[in-house]
Order: structure tokens, then C-alpha cells, then sequence
């Protein structure tokens, strides 16, 4: 745990701005592709507020990062469930054709039908591992779910889209 | 091979035990299949992460400044702010005049020594009841097999009038009155207490004399007058001493009264006519079944008339409940009683906490309705504020 973290913990106001602004620009994506970029600034000041209070509860255990994720995380779901917003939006998601040099393997708009027929559970999984890189265990610590779960639902996710995928392709 | 393709997508993401991964890893090389679909997993992969739009923060700058400065209550901090605002209410509704706290220490052994409540609320408060007539709805029912035998009774009738009217009634009123008196010496003063309740027509129901040795010597007594006296002799009682606390509650039982007497008056025409109806009956079913109705109502009756006979009873006569306390004599010696003294200094003092704090409690409970909602949308600002 690094210095900064551990005044913060004490209290020190600026150690947690200092950190906050690290972090900032990652807890914001992950917000705007929670909930949309409209309600995003406000679900990133909520999740930092919250976190400044709850940063005495750090020990460590997961990275910081996931820490502030899984705080996040709860911030949308609330947010969302307030405002009535729609969770893992992908509203936002260009169909553009694929640049020069993609995979031609997947076509983008079948893919991205796919991904938004999937169930919110399924596509939750699938966008904090695809989307925000996060491992099986991070993913399992943001969600408060078992990791065999997380893989579970990964399995499943991606197989559903292969099927619709595949469906695409013949139709 | 199943089992394979379930792991399929954690191999690819670097998620499997060693071993796995490579029983993972021969199922590959030997199954094309297999091989192609791992590859279009990649691709799903690669196509998802290229999909996602890149989105530019903003509001970094107000958030961050928000973190620097912010000094905001909690949930908590706000629940507790409520609770002292209701208790500060609460502590404003028992002080002010008539909130019901006593305004002397002194008082709350005069009140612990009280023999009857001491609630209080001035007899010029009730309201009147004036000339008005009490309408008493018309019963339904009752009737033996179902014919309403009390609507068949002679002279009864059908109209939706009321069956019964009350003629207008005098207010009765049941009148308590505590009154706490310090006085030269509380025996002689108990029987001069006696003595004006039978100079106004009326008589002592209890009496208590109390001279523990250290303990300041008291009396009560119970006085019950007449209501037509029930002023003069409280005027009497209070030149006996020195009036330290001085109660009187009214308890208007007009309307009860009232009630009875017309529930008593449609009981008896109900008691008539199932009188007649037995006369005229033949079967013996018909009979047992009149009868037993016949005793139900002849037992509503003479219930309904002891209650009001209570009431009128209650009514014709006051309550005054006086308690002398002997001042200390002058030029006599203090006794010195420190340690008794400051044991029942100190439990009077945590029983008037205690009573204090029950009081605030139900203060805040009864008053929740109004607090509860004010502390909840001044939360909801507070967040909406963030």
C-alpha cells in the first residue's frame, strides 16, 4: 500500500485528491460504460466521495483499482436504479466496419446484437473482462460473487454469442 | 471433449491451473474443431475491445476540489442531528407552561408521593355539550329467525328516524384534583382535611400518615365531595398550607352516559318484544331460542345500566387527593441524615432522569411522523446536493 493511501487513511484530504486524480480518468470510463456518459461525472464524484469515506476499510487485499471498481460499481447500479438508467449501456458503442487489420472473423454489428441480447448478469461479466481488462478474481471482488461464477458466466456469455453470431452469419 | 470447451474461454484468458491448461492444450492440437472455435473467441475479444467507444472524462477539476474541501454529515450525522432537534422539541414541550413538567425539584417527591395521576387539564377547557340531542342509529337484526324482532316491537317505527332521542343532559363530569400542600404540621392538617370534607356533604376515602424517623413527616388523603362543593372545599384545602403544586382534571362523560341510557332504552324495547314473541310461541325449539335470546339482552341491560350508574356515581361526586408535607420547624435542630439524604437525593434524581428520558422517548415517537419525513427530505437534498 503506498504512502499516499496510508495519509489518506489518516485523513489527509490532499493525499486523497492526489490519488483520486490518478484514478479519476479510469473510474470515469468505467462509469460512462456502466451507466452512459450523460450520468457518468456525477456516478465518478459519487463513487470518490464514497470511497474518501471508506478508505480507512482498505487493507489491501485487492488492488486499489478493484477496490475503487467495486465501489463504482454500486454507485451505477444506484445510480441507475434512481434515475432509471439503463445498466452496461452500449448506446454509445459505434457499428463502424472494421479498420483495416481487424479480425474479419466477427462482423460488429452481429456481435454488438448479440452482446445486448444477452442477460444483464451475463453482459456485466463479459464487459468488465472484455472491456475493463479486469481478471476472473477482480471481476468476482467488484460483483461479491464466487470466481467460478465469473467463469461460469463467461462460458456461457460467449457461447450464447457464438450462437447468435452464427445465426447473423446464415441470416 | 465438453469439458474441454468449458474451459475453453478461461484458457484463452490465462485462467487455468498449469495442468489444465495444457490437457487444454493438446485438446487443440488435436481437434481442427476445437482450434477454430478458440480463434473466433479471440476474435470476439479483439472485436469487443475495439468496439468500445473512447469516452473523455470530465469533471475532474470540480470533483477534485469537492474531495479537498468536502465536509459533509453522514447518514449518521444527520440522524443524530434529527434526534437532537426532537429531543430539544421534546425538552421545549415539557418545560413551557402546562407541558406537564413539574417547575420545583420539590415536586417530584410531592409527585411520587401523590395517591392519584396527575395529569392535568383545566375544567374550563372541555368543551360543552350544550342542548344538542344524541342520535342513537337504529339496531339491526336480532331479530328471532331472522324476522327483527326488535323492529316488529309495538310502536316501532320503520323510518330511518332514530329510534331512540336523549333528552339533553346536564355535562357530567368526573373532576380529579392533587394538591400538594407544605404545611406546619401534616397530622392536624389531615384532620382539619377531614373536617372540610364532611363540612361540604362529603367523606374521606384513604388516608396516610408517614413520620419515618429522618424522613420528613407527610400525609395524604383521598377526599370525595359533592361536585356542587367540589370548589369550595378544594378553596379550603389550599388555605391550609402552602400550595406547592396545585392539579385539577376534568373527565367529560356526558356523551357515555348518554349512550347508555339509549343503548338501555333500545335494549328494553328489544326485551318487550321477545317477551311478546315467547307468549305467542308454541314450539319448543322456538322457545329455548327466545329464551336464550331474551336472557342475552336482559344481561346487556343490567351491564349497560352498572356502567351507568358507575358513571353517575363517579360524576356526582370529586376526587380531591391532597398531600401534606411539614415544613421544617424553626430552631430545630437539622438532623443530620447526609447519607439518607443523598441515597434518596440521588434516586429521586435518576427516577426524574429516567422519567424525563421515557417522556422525551415518546415525545419523539409520537412526534416521528413529522420529524421522521423532515429529516428524510433534508437527507435527500443533502445527497441530491453532493
Amino acid at each position: 500500500m503506498d504512502d499516499r493511501i496510508r495519509n489518506a487513511q489518516r485523513g489527509d484530504r490532499e493525499a486523497f485528491a492526489a490519488f483520486a486524480a490518478e484514478h479519476y480518468s479510469a473510474v470515469y470510463r468505467f462509469c460512462a460504460r456502466r451507466i452512459g456518459v450523460t450520468d457518468a461525472e456525477d456516478a465518478t464524484q459519487e463513487s470518490f466521495i464514497t470511497a474518501q469515506r471508506a478508505i480507512r476499510g482498505y487493507t489491501g487485499a485487492s488492488r486499489i483499482e478493484t477496490w475503487l471498481f467495486g465501489i463504482a460499481n454500486n454507485v451505477c447500479r444506484q445510480l441507475a436504479r434512481r434515475r432509471k438508467l439503463e445498466m452496461n449501456t452500449m448506446r454509445a458503442w459505434t457499428p463502424d466496419p472494421a479498420p483495416d487489420g481487424e479480425s474479419t472473423l466477427v462482423n460488429r454489428e452481429v456481435l454488438r446484437n448479440a452482446l445486448a441480447k444477452l442477460s444483464d448478469d451475463h453482459r456485466e461479466v463479459v464487459m468488465l473482462h472484455e472491456v475493463e481488462g479486469l481478471a476472473y478474481g477482480e471481476i468476482a471482488d467488484v460483483l461479491g460473487v464466487p470466481v467460478g461464477t465469473v467463469k461460469s458466466r463467461l462460458h456461457h456469455a460467449f457461447l450464447q454469442m457464438r450462437r447468435h453470431l452464427g445465426e447473423g452469419a446464415t441470416a | 471433449m465438453n469439458d474441454i470447451r468449458e474451459d475453453l474461454k478461461a484458457y484463452l484468458d490465462g485462467e487455468l491451473e498449469t495442468a489444465r491448461a495444457q490437457e487444454v492444450e493438446q485438446a487443440l492440437a488435436a481437434d481442427p474443431a476445437l482450434r477454430q472455435e478458440a480463434e473466433l473467441m479471440k476474435a470476439m475479444s479483439e472485436t469487443l475491445k475495439a468496439m468500445v467507444p473512447d469516452t473523455p472524462p470530465t469533471g475532474a477539476a470540480k470533483t477534485l476540489d469537492r474531495l479537498r474541501s468536502r465536509r459533509r454529515w453522514s447518514l449518521g450525522q444527520w440522524v443524530t442531528m434529527g434526534g437532537a432537534i426532537a429531543l430539544a422539541f421534546v425538552a421545549i414541550n415539557l418545560v413551557r407552561p402546562g407541558g406537564g413538567a413539574m417547575e420545583s425539584a420539590d415536586l417530584a417527591v410531592y409527585k411520587e408521593m401523590s395517591p392519584g395521576n396527575a395529569s392535568s387539564a383545566p375544567a374550563s377547557t372541555l368543551p360543552s355539550t350544550g342542548d344538542e340531542t344524541i342520535d342513537v342509529p337504529t339496531l339491526r337484526g336480532g331479530g328471532v329467525g331472522g324476522g327483527g324482532g326488535a323492529d316488529k316491537a309495538p310502536g316501532r317505527s320503520s323510518s330511518p328516524a332514530p329510534i331512540v332521542d336523549v333528552p339533553s343532559l346536564n355535562p357530567l363530569l368526573i373532576r380529579t384534583a392533587n394538591l400538594w400542600l407544605k404545611v406546619n404540621s401534616a397530622s392536624e392538617s389531615l384532620a382539619q382535611a377531614e373536617q372540610i370534607a364532611k363540612g361540604n356533604g362529603g367523606f374521606t376515602t384513604s388516608t396516610n400518615h408517614s413520620s419515618t424517623e429522618g424522613a420528613t413527616p407527610s400525609a395524604t388523603a383521598t377526599l370525595r365531595v359533592p361536585v356542587k362543593t367540589f370548589e369550595s372545599a378544594l378553596g379550603a384545602l389550599r388555605k391550609l398550607g402552602e400550595v406547592v403544586q396545585d392539579q385539577s382534571n376534568s373527565d367529560d362523560v356526558t356523551t357515555e352516559v348518554a349512550d347508555s341510557e339509549a343503548r338501555i332504552k333500545v335494549m328494553r324495547a328489544e326485551e318487550d318484544s321477545y317477551v311478546t314473541m315467547l307468549r305467542a310461541a308454541r314450539r319448543v325449539g322456538e322457545l329455548l331460542e327466545i329464551k336464550e335470546r331474551l336472557s342475552s339482552v336482559r344481561q346487556q341491560i343490567e351491564s349497560l345500566d352498572a356502567q351507568r350508574k358507575a358513571l353517575r356515581g363517579q360524576a356526582s361526586y370529586s376526587t380531591i387527593n391532597v398531600t401534606f408535607t411539614e415544613r421544617p420547624k424553626a430552631g430545630e435542630p437539622k438532623k443530620e441524615n447526609w447519607s439518607g439524604d443523598a441515597w434518596s437525593n440521588a434516586v429521586n434524581g435518576l427516577m426524574s432522569v429516567l422519567r424525563s428520558l421515557g417522556q422525551a422517548a415518546i415525545f419523539a415517537f409520537v412526534y416521528a411522523p413529522i420529524w421522521l419525513p423532515i429529516l428524510f427530505v433534508g437527507w435527500l437534498v443533502a445527497r441530491r446536493l453532493k
